[in-house]
Formats: structure tokens, C-alpha cells, sequence
């Protein structure tokens, strides 16, 4: 086989490069695979500063979107795990961005998306 | 293999293979009831949960409050909260509760029963959550408890454990009417101040001759220093809330919280799980005095914490209610599904400060006309002008009402702000700042310039009438500064709580906080010299008895340095770093000039000395006060913030506080301030952009906290307790053993990593209140 036998030998440049090409995209093909340790998200709409929840609230997580039920909840189901900035857009109020770790290893993720605390202080009551 | 890329092989090769799980599935959280170590890491590095880490079961976000870890005194009130935090598809159902392996599950539920449903017991709106809170717990003898919850959650049951050290009673013949090693304990606060802003004020308030300082500060002189972490539960950048809460409660507590944990029920911030705070808990079994003196608005995070529970530090006018204990419903702070919390605050008997608004009807004439709100005030009850009285307390709102304030009886002072419509930096709410009071009381110039200069916006009336004065500088004069408070408020104390009685009181300096969030570093300075006058007066006065403890820290810092020096005369003169240049137009021409080009683009740039160049400032202190007779002498110090929005500066000191940028983006420097200074360009959030790395929609417009450990410095009885480097939850927990008379550092080392907790697990019986 040429490869190994390449490989053996010490590789050609050109062809060691087609080499790790291979093994990168496949490397990568697995990181983005999203059923291989897919997790759900949970959480709720709220900001704690001015003790209100947000059913209706639109949740955003890259090309998915879900909105919040009646009890400011929403779920969004088999997410691959990785570093998220997720979209929260709230009718009458401004849009805020959030951080959410997704970690294949929890059975769910809870994560509360509290303006109060993912939005920037808003006046001196705040610093 | 070609060496070159041996190492990208491996790193693909890696890649390639699945992830490793190293911790599998467990039901259990991460201490488990024998206490070891689960499968699943704790807090640190396990990513428990993904919006913050913490310590819950991971199918049902099972969590106890308070927090594990928790440092507790030994009588210390806490409510115990069992809650779930992802809805089940039936009600979940509490199985047990234990304590160090007794069960307490039917006296957990009897009292949530007899609190009843809601409010007092923090009931969640949906049945499909669990969450119940038994109200004023405690541990009545020393040691460590393992509190285990299990909740039956879908036919499964899910299970808990926290961990609570409980440290030695601050009494030790508690319940004999022992006295106190320590009867005197005054803790000053300097908001925001970091390392660098101590060593400043020492150079401005001192001057350095061949390398020396000229004198300390009455802070310098301290008997004992330590590095306190500042982090808070949930944010390596605490706000001033927890970082001034968890000084005086042992619970590390989230961002905006004041002595209060996370719950499942964020539509109230009023009903969350509560501890009881130093302040409270000295008053409640002692019978101690207690006072907050601050500059800031009395219901600020800082002042605040020392007798408010809240998830959200902007219920000022709860907040205000909680500082009297005054429990109404139709107020803010009502008295219904409140009885546990009226039960654990305790009103505070000295009072000083600023924000009416917090305590006074819109209705009341003073607030328009006394202290320049344009359109502010309660809209339920008038805490200042009839609540307070009836409750025996003396009220003040200038320097001569203060002085003339009786002694033997409790006091409410709230003081003017700054209010000049031409400043933009600190508002009616706060205090002005320790320059700008002293410029009107003709103890400070800038660059020359006295309160009479038109561009101090002192000789004009007030805006909205002359209740505090005649002039805006007459109002400022009649602000008490800080040493006048203190003394003030120890008179009172002293007087309150007998020879034979103790006090504790909490002193803050705000303004070093806040005017350097809108970078006024001079600001800042002249701020941190007017605490230290006070420090310098408890020292001479209240530090002289031997049951005395004073403690100075802060709360955080924030990411100012000292960078150099500058030559203000220079500058303002147009001389060899003439100003301009920078931007001039309405655009941004963000130039890099050459050495060789004659006409460089940022002069001011050339403006700094620095490394060898950075010569000794020339502050001169005429009276000997401590306080510089000027702002900007002939050569000045230059501080910058490592983190900041973009802002321009020409290194003379504003002569009203203004706001660095133009109040809406982080991204555009004040066209009022410095408009022809440097350019400083920021780094703080400006919008989202979609898809962007940024996060946030909103601009952060002023300076940020940081989070560096802030040094803590402590004298008098027991002061040897506070040395070493430690969390900001130890603090309270080492005032109780110097309280206790223990005195070697080294003592408070029991075996356990804990702060004087004994290595013991004490029987569950010992938990009081259920």
C-alpha cells in the first residue's frame, strides 16, 4: 500500500500532506457531528433585576430558534456540544446575546437566560 | 516523518478520535453524603451546568441554598432551600432531608407548612418545579454538616449533598451575657479600590523625595495585610453587592444579590434564600448598635448589605424599608409573605448618606427644592419626614442638622448630591466627590481655578430651588464630608449602646468606585484621601481602646494603574506637547505617526513620563492636611484603566465630573470632555453585531470592576486574625474569632480546611429553627 509504505519510508512531502488533510477533515467530521453526543438545553426567559419572565421570548441558537412557552421556558433538543453565543429576542425590549457551553456529558443542559445577568449593567444601580 | 509536521499529525490524529468521556452519567451531584469525590467535578472545571457551573444534580438541577461551602458561624440565621430547576412531568416530591445523616425530613416540611405556600416559603408558580424554603435556621455547635436533600423527581429519585462549616460563635459563653474581646468594630469599604489607588493617594497625599514616601497614610499604617479573592458566585467580576455581602455573611452570592442565593422563582427578588448578615446578627443576640455611613445613596449595593435581602439590588425603596424595618403592605416592601424576613432584619440606628428619593415622597417639597431631584421620589410613604421619626429616629440633611442631631437617639441622615446640570458624572443620588466638596469650601483649586470660576458651575443657583443653599457651592459646603459623618455616627453609637454595649459600623467610600468608573482619576485620589482622614480618625479615637477593630478593604478594584507622570503646565499651555491633533473633526483620522515627522499626530502621546522619565509629582498640601491643594500641580501623576470605553484625554483634570463617552456608545468619546485630548481608544462591549464574538446588545459607557484580590489591612484587637490570602467569605467568620478573643492567626487553623471550624461532624440535632 502506498501509503503506509510512504509512510515507512519517510513521506514525500506532497503526499504527506494529502495524509493529514484526510485525517483533519475527519477529525473535524466527527467534532461537528451532531448525534454522536448530542445534548438538550433547557432554560428560562427571566431577568432577575426587574423580576419578570418572558413567555413569548424568541431563543436563537444558530439557524435554530424556538420561542419560550408560557412559563418563559424553552428546550431546544440535540445540540452539538461546543461554545454558543445564543440570541434572545424579546418583544418591546432590545435583543441580547448570551453564552451557552453545551456539554455532551449532562443529560440536560440548564441554561437560564438572565438579562440581569448576560446583559451589561444598565446604570449605577448595576456596578 | 517529516519533523515539521509531526506534531500537526498527532494533533489531527487526536482530533480524529472520538471524544473521551472522562466522568460518566451520575444522578449524584458532586459531594456526595460520605464525602467523596463524585464522578462528576464540582464547580471547578466540571462544567456541571452550562450557564454557570455550580453544584447540582445534572438531570433535574437538584440544588440546596445556600450554596456548599458556605462559611457559617455557629448561631448564624440562613434559610435552607431544596428546589429542582428543570420541570418534571409530574410534581416532584421531597423524600428526605438529613442532616449529617439525621433525618429532618418531617420538621423541613412542618415548618414550610407552618410558613405556608409562596412568598414565605418561595414556592414556585409551576407544580412541575420543586422548591421549598425553611425560613432563620442555624447551627447551634461548631463543625462541619453535610446536608443531604432527595426529591422523587418522575420516579426516579434524585439526590443532593452541600457541605456547611460552621465556624466558632463570636461568643463563646453565648447565652451568659459574656462579653465580647471586642466591643468596637468599624469596617471601611473603599469601593473599587485597588492596589494602585492606595499607592496614588500615598504619592499625591505624601510626595516622594529620592525614591521615598513622605509619610504614610494612616492606611499604610495598619498593624496587618492581606489579599482577599473577590470573585463572586457567579462572575470572576463581582458587582458591589456580593462583594461587600459576602464579607459580612461567609456566603458567596451572585452578581446584584444582597445577602441572598439564587432560587427557581426569578419573578421575586424578594423572596429568595436569605443569610443573616454580621450586622443582624450581632444586633439580634447582643443587643449590639449598628450604623452604615457611606457617600454613595444610602440603598446602594454597599451600604445596603449590611441589612437588606434582595436578588436584585434596584429594589431601593424595599431596600430603604429593610434598613428601618418597616413592614407595610400597599409599600414597596410589604408586610405579607414577609414574616420571616421582618423577623431577620434589623434596623440599623445610624443612617448617613445620600438618595432621597429612596425615603422621601415625590410630594415633599425638599426633594425638588432641597436636594435638586427634577421629577424623583417615593410614590407610597414618606420613609424620611414621618416613618423614621416615629420610630424614634433624629433626622439630618445638612452638615449643621447633623451636628445638631441629639446623640441618644437613633439617626437618619441623607445629604444632597451632586447635581449640577452641567456635570454628567455622578447625579443627585450621590454625594459629590471629595474635590469638588473641597473646591467649595475653598481648601482646593484646579489648575488654579477656586469655586468662584465660572467653569466649576458653583456660583450659580441651584436648579430647582435654594432649600440647600443659596449657590451650588453653598450646597456642596453643607455636605458633610466623611471624617464629619464617622464622627458623627460613633458619637451616636457610643451613646446608644452604653459603656458596656458594642457597635459595628460600616464606612464607605462609593466615589472611589464611581467617579472611576467615568475615569476621574483625580477624582478618585482626592476620594481615597478623604477615607483615609477618616481612617485616620477612627485610629486616633475609637483605635485607641483595646477592644477595638478596624478593618479597611475593598470590594474590588478596578483596572486602574499608574502609568507616568505629566507636566499639566505643558499641556494646558500649548508648550512642548501641545494639545489637538489627535482628532479634531468629526471623524476619527487615527494617525501613527514618526519620530522624524515634525508634525506628529498625538503629541499628547509624547505627554507621559514615563520609566526613567517619570520624575516625582509636586502635590503640595499647604495645610497639612493630608489633602492636596490642587489637582493637576506643576508635575501630576497619569493613571489609565486597562479596561475602559473609548474616551479621549488631555491628562488635566475636568473641572465637573463627566461621563468618558457620549452616554450611548461605548465606542464615542464625550464631545464635552477633552475634545481635543488622545484618543483612547476602548475595549469594552459597544452592540451586538450578529454572528459576532461580541455578546452583549448594550454599550458598557464607563470603566468596568476587575478581577484582581484587593488587599485588606486590619489593626486593633485581633487585627493578626486578618493576615495571609483568603476568599472574601472568610472575613466574617475571622471578625467572630477576634470577637472571641482568639488572637494567633495560627489558632484559627482546626484541622479542616475551614477557617476556625473544628474537625468534627456534629449531630444534625444541633440544627435550630425547624
Amino acid at each position: 500500500m502506498v501509503l503506509s509504505r510512504s509512510l515507512v519510508v519517510g513521506a514525500p512531502t506532497a503526499i504527506f500532506r494529502r495524509v493529514l488533510a484526510v485525517l483533519l477533515i475527519a477529525g473535524l467530521a466527527v467534532l461537528a457531528a451532531p448525534t454522536a453526543q448530542a445534548a438538550d438545553v433547557y432554560g428560562r426567559v427571566y431577568d432577575t433585576m426587574r423580576g419578570e419572565l418572558y413567555p413569548g421570548a424568541r431563543v436563537e441558537l444558530g439557524t435554530r430558534a424556538v420561542v419560550a412557552d408560557d412559563n418563559a421556558q424553552y428546550w431546544l433538543r440535540d445540540v452539538a456540544p461546543g461554545a454558543y453565543l445564543i440570541r434572545v429576542v424579546i418583544p418591546g425590549r432590545r435583543e441580547v446575546n448570551g453564552r451557552v457551553l453545551v456539554v455532551a456529558r449532562q443529560p440536560t443542559n440548564i441554561v437560564n437566560l438572565d438579562l440581569g445577568r448576560i446583559d451589561p449593567p444598565h446604570d449605577e444601580d448595576e456596578y | 516523518m517529516d519533523f515539521r509536521f509531526r506534531h500537526t499529525v498527532i494533533a489531527a490524529a487526536l482530533l480524529s478520535l472520538p471524544t473521551i468521556s472522562l466522568a460518566g452519567l451520575d444522578d449524584d451531584a458532586p459531594f456526595r453524603g460520605d464525602g467523596k469525590p463524585n464522578a462528576v467535578q464540582p464547580v471547578q472545571g466540571g462544567r456541571v451546568l452550562a450557564d454557570f457551573p455550580t453544584n447540582a444534580e445534572p438531570s433535574t438541577g437538584l440544588r440546596i441554598s445556600p450554596p456548599t461551602g458556605t462559611q457559617l458561624i455557629r448561631g448564624q440565621r440562613f434559610d435552607l432551600r431544596v428546589e429542582t430547576q428543570i420541570p418534571a412531568k409530574q410534581a416532584p416530591e421531597l423524600r428526605s432531608v438529613t442532616i449529617n445523616g439525621r433525618d429532618v425530613t418531617a420538621a423541613f416540611k412542618a415548618k414550610v407548612a407552618a410558613q405556608g405556600a409562596g412568598l414565605e416559603s418561595g414556592t414556585p408558580q409551576s407544580p412541575l418545579f420543586f422548591g421549598a424554603t425553611a425560613r432563620n435556621l442555624s447551627f447551634d455547635r461548631e463543625g462541619t454538616y453535610k446536608v443531604t436533600a432527595v426529591v422523587s423527581v418522575d420516579g426516579l429519585e434524585r439526590s443532593i449533598t452541600n457541605e456547611f462549616p460552621v465556624a466558632a460563635s463570636p461568643f463563646p459563653a453565648a447565652g451568659k451575657g459574656g462579653k465580647a474581646a471586642v466591643n468596637r468594630v468599624v469596617f471601611f469599604l473603599g469601593d473599587g479600590m485597588g492596589l494602585p489607588i492606595r499607592t496614588a493617594a500615598r504619592i499625591v497625599g505624601k510626595g516622594v523625595h529620592e525614591g521615598r514616601a513622605q509619610g504614610g497614610l494612616h492606611m499604610d499604617r495598619m498593624d496587618h495585610y492581606a489579599m482577599v479573592h473577590t470573585a463572586s458566585f457567579d462572575s470572576i467580576i463581582t458587582d458591589s453587592a456580593p462583594g461587600m455581602a459576602t464579607y459580612i455573611t461567609g456566603m458567596k452570592q451572585p452578581n446584584n444579590a444582597l445577602n441572598v442565593s439564587v432560587d427557581n422563582t426569578p419573578e421575586t427578588a424578594l423572596d429568595n434564600p436569605r443569610i443573616e448578615t454580621l450586622w443582624e446578627f450581632l444586633k439580634r443576640t447582643r443587643g449590639w448598635k449598628t450604623g452604615v455611613v457611606t457617600d454613595a445613596f444610602v440603598t446602594d449595593a454597599t451600604p445596603a448589605a449590611v441589612a437588606a435581602h434582595s436578588r436584585a439590588r434596584s429594589t431601593r425603596t424595599a431596600i430603604a424599608q429593610q434598613m428601618l424595618g418597616f413592614y407595610q403592605d400597599g409599600t414597596a416592601q410589604p408586610a405579607t409573605g414577609f414574616k420571616a424576613l421582618a423577623e431577620l432584619t434589623q434596623p440599623l440606628d445610624v443612617i448617613l448618606g445620600a438618595g432621597a428619593r429612596d425615603w422621601m415622597l415625590k410630594s415633599n417639597a425638599d426633594m425638588k427644592a432641597f436636594y435638586q431631584y427634577r421629577d424623583d421620589g417615593r410614590s407610597d410613604v414618606d420613609l424620611f419626614a414621618s416613618i423614621a421619626p416615629s420610630r424614634g429616629y433624629a433626622t439630618a440633611r445638612n452638615l449643621s442638622e447633623l451636628n445638631a442631631a441629639p446623640d441618644n437617639k437613633p439617626l437618619l441622615g441623607i445629604f444632597s448630591g451632586e447635581f449640577r446640570t452641567t456635570s454628567s458624572g455622578l447625579g443627585a443620588d450621590n454625594i459629590p466627590g471629595a474635590l469638588d466638596r473641597r473646591v467649595a469650601r475653598g481648601l482646593a483649586t484646579i489648575r488654579g481655578k477656586g469655586v468662584a470660576a465660572p467653569e466649576m458651575g458653583m456660583s450659580v443657583a441651584p436648579p430647582y430651588g435654594t432649600g440647600c443653599g443659596a449657590t451650588v457651592a453653598d450646597c456642596f459646603r453643607a455636605v458633610p464630608s466623611k471624617v464629619e459623618m464617622v464622627k458623627k455616627a460613633v458619637s451616636v453609637l457610643d451613646n446608644l449602646a452604653g459603656k458596656s454595649g458594642g457597635w459595628i459600623l460600616m464606612v464607605e467610600q462609593s466615589q472611589t468606585d464611581k467617579l472611576g468608573h467615568t475615569l476621574e482619576y483625580e477624582r478618585v485620589v482626592f476620594d481615597a484621601l478623604e477615607l483615609d482622614e477618616a481612617v485616620g480618625w477612627v485610629a486616633s479615637n475609637v483605635g485607641r481602646r483595646v477592644d477595638a477593630l478596624t478593618v479597611l478593604t475593598a470590594d474590588h478594584a478596578q483596572p486602574e494603574t499608574i502609568i507616568g507622570v505629566v507636566l499639566p503646565g505643558a499641556v494646558a499651555a500649548g508648550g512642548p506637547t501641545p494639545p489637538g491633533g489627535c482628532f479634531t473633526g468629526a471623524e476619527y483620522p487615527i494617525m501613527l505617526g514618526t519620530m522624524g515627522e515634525a508634525a506628529r499626530p498625538c503629541p499628547l502621546q509624547d505627554a507621559v513620563g514615563t520609566f526613567n522619565d517619570a520624575t516625582f509629582p509636586t502635590y503640595r498640601s499647604s495645610r497639612n492636611d493630608g489633602f492636596p491643594d490642587d489637582s493637576d500641580p506643576d508635575i501630576k501623576l497619569v493613571i489609565e484603566d486597562g479596561g475602559r470605553p473609548t474616551y479621549s484625554t488631555n491628562f488635566l483634570t475636568n473641572y465637573q465630573p463627566l461621563e468618558p463617552t457620549d452616554g450611548k456608545s461605548a465606542a464615542v468619546p464625550n464631545p464635552k470632555r477633552a475634545p481635543d485630548g488622545l484618543l483612547m481608544t476602548g475595549n469594552m462591549p459597544t452592540r451586538t453585531i450578529v454572528g459576532g464574538a461580541n455578546k452583549t446588545e448594550r454599550s458598557v459607557t464607563v470603566a468596568p470592576h476587575s478581577g484582581d484580590d484587593v488587599v485588606l489591612s486590619a489593626s486593633g484587637a485581633g487585627s493578626a486574625l486578618f493576615a495571609g490570602s483568603y476568599e472574601n467569605s472568610d472575613v466574617h467568620v475571622r471578625i467572630s474569632a477576634a470577637l472571641a478573643g482568639v488572637k494567633d492567626r495560627r489558632a484559627l487553623d482546626r484541622g479542616t480546611p475551614y477557617v476556625n471550624v473544628p474537625k468534627s461532624s456534629p449531630d444534625g440535632k444541633f440544627l435550630k429553627g425547624l
